[in-house]
């Protein structure tokens, strides 16, 4: 893959699928440290795409590399990538903003509900909330369908009760 | 909030990614990753140099001015484990990015996990290469010094100054093992346990 092949293929990627990169990171992260994160899922993609050969499709492709990346992520070592955010001067999030505060409020509690979960359960939610079926989790995670379904019956039941038990907290 | 609800929250689109500055920032990663390339090439190239130079010289000296064959064999044992540290460089430098090529995430994170392992194992391999070190240069200094070809003071700098850099480095090792390998290994062991087949659900 030459470099101007790359550079074209990463960029139709991350500006189709952003929406993908922007939940992982979410769930993920917070505050400052969803640059960082971000940083470092693109980093992993652009690193990966020249092994991606095709056989599987390229959603699926990018669920893996940035699940993976945002799952083995640890905060504070991201020392070089650090430099990499002065070289790309300016944060990585667009500045307009299309969601209303209410439901920018709303999306924040989902999202700090799901990082309560330890990270494999986490990525699960994150997929079946993304409208990925259990054949291709599995497939994502190398897990069995039939232990997808079991993790996130359970993982959803307690996301639910989580979100109701805040709901009544708050009313 | 039910399950629906949730779903049609979720689908909303917010904080958009800018393609520009994602753009700015592959090119600021490719820059980055090739910075950091020339950077190990460099360290092994210069780790090379200066060892095959220090080798060949000392093979030089020895064939030109044969010495006590004890002293020659203190100096090659020195130099094996310079060597075998340059090797562990060497791997370091050809490792490639572990996901990158994982059918799955689990098989990327065993991936991982057997590399976190054989980094952990190359600290352990080069710390015992440090400690062999010592008492082998510490031969290599007494040999000199009875030998004649180093005065006193001269074997006791070489010694303070062999003691402070195998220690420093030693030292550092150590500290990089402890505080980052092994708890980074834990971590990702931690990660890769939660992959293990759920137990059905007792409620």
């Amino acid at each position: 893959m030459n470099r101007e092949h790359h550079s074209t293929q990463f960029e139709e990627l991350v500006s189709r699928h952003e929406a993908i990169l922007r939940h992982v990171v979410n769930a993920f992260a917070v505050g400052s440290d969803r640059d960082d994160l971000m940083q470092e899922v693109l980093l992993a993609v652009w690193q990966a795409l020249p092994a991606f050969r095709g056989d599987a499709q390229l959603t699926t492709f990018l669920y893996r590399v940035s699940h993976n990346t945002a799952m083995t992520w640890r905060r504070g070592r991201q020392g070089y990538l650090r430099r990499v955010e002065q070289i790309a001067a300016g944060g990585l999030w667009g500045p307009g903003d299309s969601v209303d505060d209410a439901r920018t409020e709303q999306l924040e509690r989902v999202y700090a509900a799901i990082r309560e979960f330890p990270p494999l359960d986490r990525s699960l939610l994150l997929l079946w909330l993304d409208e990925i079926g259990y054949r291709e989790i599995a497939a994502i995670h190398g897990l069995e369908e039939s232990n997808v379904g079991v993790r996130l019956n359970r993982a959803r039941t307690r996301l639910m009760e989580q979100l109701k038990g805040e709901n009544n907290g708050r009313q | 909030m039910d399950a629906s609800e949730l779903k049609i929250l979720w689908s909303v689109a917010g904080n958009p990614l800018a393609a520009e500055r994602a753009r700015g920032f592959a090119a600021a990663a490719e820059l980055e990753l090739a910075r950091q390339r020339r950077k190990r090439k460099g360290l092994l190239i210069w780790a090379i140099s200066a060892l095959g130079v220090s080798t060949l010289f000392g093979e030089w000296t020895s064939w030109r001015q044969p010495i006590g064959t004890s002293d020659v064999w203190y100096a090659r044992a020195v130099m094996a484990a310079a060597w075998i540290g340059v090797y562990g460089l060497w791997r370091i430098f050809r490792a490639a990015p572990a996901a990158a090529v994982a059918p799955s995430i689990r098989d990327a994170m065993e991936r991982l996990v057997k590399d976190a392992r054989l980094k952990c194992r190359e600290s352990q391999v080069l710390l015992a290469l440090y400690a062999a070190m010592g008492p082998l240069l510490a031969l290599a200094i007494r040999a000199l010094r009875e030998s004649g070809k180093m005065r006193p003071h001269e074997a006791q700098s070489a010694a303070w100054l062999g003691g402070i850099v195998l220690g420093g480095f030693a030292l550092g090792f150590l500290a990089d093992l402890l505080f980052k390998k092994l708890p980074e290994k834990r971590r990702l062991e931690a990660l890769l346990r939660e992959y293990q087949p759920h137990e059905p659900d007792a409620r």
